[in-house]
């Protein structure tokens, strides 16, 4: 018996991986460009799978090939490239996360995790963000997003599927490659870290949510280990840094550590409109709390930079940023 | 330049096409299984394609073909049978959506006006229903028609495409084939009608606002020829009823008419299951007022019922009741 991750060789897949890796589990790590350099710790550990969530038999070969028991779901376009090709990302994400469901259900899967966003909050958002907010995205990705959690909570009401869902808000962490909406503050840190000068692509005063890495991969984890009964929500907001910076605090945060970052703004109207659009300042995760015990680290905004900080400084090859 | 409606000759679709014809509009009416004996009348004025919409070359090809301007998106597979075939209901509702949705961008339509449900509400749904009422669906048919609305928006937003939507709630009216959880609304009706015993597949206590079908069929007919300036909201709930009425309610109602009817109850607890979670008691169109003027003409069961019966008996064989 294994468990498989998707999209297993990205930032967030390789962290749970490490996690259970410790714990004995048999992990299997699907991903349609698979980053060996990322593995390379745990290389004797885990299996690396090649395959494309667009491609049904891949998906179900996996998961009856590796006798998969539980699945984290994590593969998936980010928000910026699916806007720029919403087909590919129906593809991925939606046909893709149906497939996932379909191989879990058809091969007796016991539990499911699945990563969801921020994005899927958009229209009728005013700053407080609880689990009862209206979910009226506006991007192709974040549409994608909440349709993948009402098809998990039905997967679960219908099929009895262990489905449980975690909606990130920004996850930082070093060496991400893809433009997403919220990657100005992964780039703004990262390259204030290495010396060089950047250029934001949101206003100063754009609002976002980011949380600690260890703390999206702790909650995972303890999402994942949650008791059946425990489960009520199904799908669960992750509070990270409270009240959620701006672009501006975030620049403020870095010069304590590097003085003399160089960051100028050129907003890009593309991702500006998501900006203005979703308000989300404060994130209610009480539901996490209450039913699985979840307890905010209160990881302060300075802390999460200097911890990348020190990760860029110290770890260059493993993030690709040599 | 042609109007489409997929689903062309459903319920809907078939009295929407009398209505366009009656405007003296070209009418193109795509369905996967034609009912051509529901267009006798109006043959020489509409083309009637058979085409599967979950087929993307016969969706792109009967627009390109009829040089279609405005699209009628109405095909779907209805609440129950997405419930028991959740993979057709994916294939056809949701990947179909996507293919009209393309056809439209593709082909430079003009205007595309969808029609949704407020079964794209669920649960934390209270007795009133607005338009910033949380939409989390608990059925595969709500999931996949909220995803489609925000697909449209997206299309709207990202290619300028004319997009608009009509939530319709429970939409009464004779000649109905297919089970729906509200249907039994109308088989009351037509079964006293013509004079047969029906039994309710929900409890007498059950109650639902209810549209009768020539207001449906001209709330989405207004929609559609609305000017652009007009429309804010771009999904639209619409009501008739102004509050919900219990199916003992409508016995009642059609008692007055015909007094030695026969109806007896025996609840279905797939469809009570979804009356337990949806509980709304009024549905607030007022968007639809304020912006474009809507105002349903059958605002009560008395009105709905004399009219239904005069349907039926008059135009038996139009309905497939003969």
């Amino acid at each position: 018996m294994s468990i498989l991750i998707t999209g297993g060789t990205g930032k967030i897949g390789i962290g749970l991986a490490k996690e259970l890796v410790e714990r004995s589990e048999e992990v299997v790590l699907f991903d349609i460009a698979t980053r060996d350099e990322r593995v390379v710790d745990i290389k004797d550990k885990v299996k690396v799978v090649q395959g494309d969530l667009k491609v049904w038999p891949e998906v179900l070969n996996v998961v009856k090939n590796y006798n998969v028991e539980d699945i984290f779901h994590h593969g998936s376009m980010l928000s910026l490239p699916s806007d720029e090709n919403p087909w590919a990302s129906f593809q991925t994400n939606v046909v893709g996360t149906m497939h996932v469901l379909e191989a879990a259900r058809l091969f007796g899967v016991k539990r499911m995790v699945f990563a969801s966003t921020e994005a899927t909050y958009g229209l009728g958002t005013s700053g407080v963000i609880t689990e009862e907010t209206l979910q009226r995205p506006i991007t192709m990705y974040g549409a994608g997003k909440l349709y993948c959690e009402l098809l998990g909570r039905f997967y679960r009401r219908k099929f009895d599927l262990d489905f449980r869902c975690i909606r990130y808000f920004t996850v930082l962490y070093p060496g991400a490659k893809v433009r997403a909406l919220p990657t100005f503050m992964h780039w703004m840190i990262e390259n204030a870290a290495l010396g060089k000068p950047y250029e934001c692509y949101v206003s100063e005063d754009a609002v976002q949510p980011v949380t600690y890495y260890r703390d999206a991969i702790k909650a995972t984890i303890m999402l994942y280990d949650a008791p059946k009964e425990q489960i009520k929500t199904v799908c669960y907001n992750l509070a990270g840094v409270s009240p959620a910076p701006s672009a501006k605090d975030l620049e403020m945060a870095i010069k304590k550590f590097i003085p003399d970052a160089k960051i100028t703004y050129k907003p890009d109207p593309v991702v500006m409109e998501y900006y203005r659009t979703r308000k989300a300042e404060v994130i209610d995760d009480s539901r996490a709390r209450e039913e699985w015990g979840w307890k905010p680290s209160n990881t302060p905004l300075e802390k999460v930079v200097e911890y990348f900080i020190y990760e860029v400084k110290t770890k260059p090859e493993f993030y690709g940023l040599t | 330049m042609p109007i489409l409606i997929t689903g062309g000759t459903g319920f809907i679709g078939i009295g929407l096409a009398h209505r366009l014809v009656e405007r003296g509009e070209d009418v193109v009416l795509f369905d996967i299984v034609p009912q051509s004996e529901r267009v006798a009348d109006i043959k020489d004025k509409v083309k009637v394609v058979q085409g599967d919409l979950k087929v993307w070359p016969e969706v792109l090809n009967v627009v390109k073909n009829y040089d279609v301007e405005g699209i009628f998106h109405l095909g779907s597979m209805l609440s129950l049978p997405s419930e028991a075939n959740p993979w057709a209901s994916f294939q056809t509702n949701v990947v179909g959506t996507m293919h009209v949705l393309e056809a439209a961008r593709l082909f430079g339509v003009k205007r595309f006006v969808f029609v949704s449900t407020a079964a794209t509400y669920g649960l934390g749904t209270g007795e009133v229903v607005t338009d910033e009422t949380l939409q989390r669906p608990i059925t595969m048919y709500g999931a996949g028609k909220l995803y489609c609305e925000l697909l449209g928006r997206f299309y709207r937003r990202k290619f300028a495409l004319d997009f608009r939507c009509l939530r319709y709630l429970a939409v009464m009216g004779p000649g109905v084939k297919t089970m729906a959880v509200t249907q039994y609304n109308a088989w009351m009706v037509e079964n006293a009608a013509l004079g047969r015993p029906y039994e309710c597949f929900v409890t007498e206590d059950t109650a639902i606002p209810v549209t009768y079908f020539k207001d449906a069929i001209r709330a989405i007919e207004m929609l559609y020829y609305a000017p652009k300036e007009k429309i804010g909201t771009i999904c639209y709930n619409i009501s008739g009823t102004p509050r919900a009425q219990t199916a003992k309610e409508l016995e009642m109602a059609i008692e007055k008419f015909i007094p030695d009817t026969r109806i007896t109850y025996k609840p279905d607890p797939v469809t009570m299951e979804f009356f337990r979670n949806q509980n709304i008691k009024v549905l607030d169109d007022s968007p639809a007022r304020e912006e474009w003027g809507w105002e349903p003409l059958y605002t009560n069961f008395e009105k709905i019922v004399g009219d239904f019966i005069q349907e039926v008996r008059t135009k038996s064989d139009f309905y497939g009741l003969a």
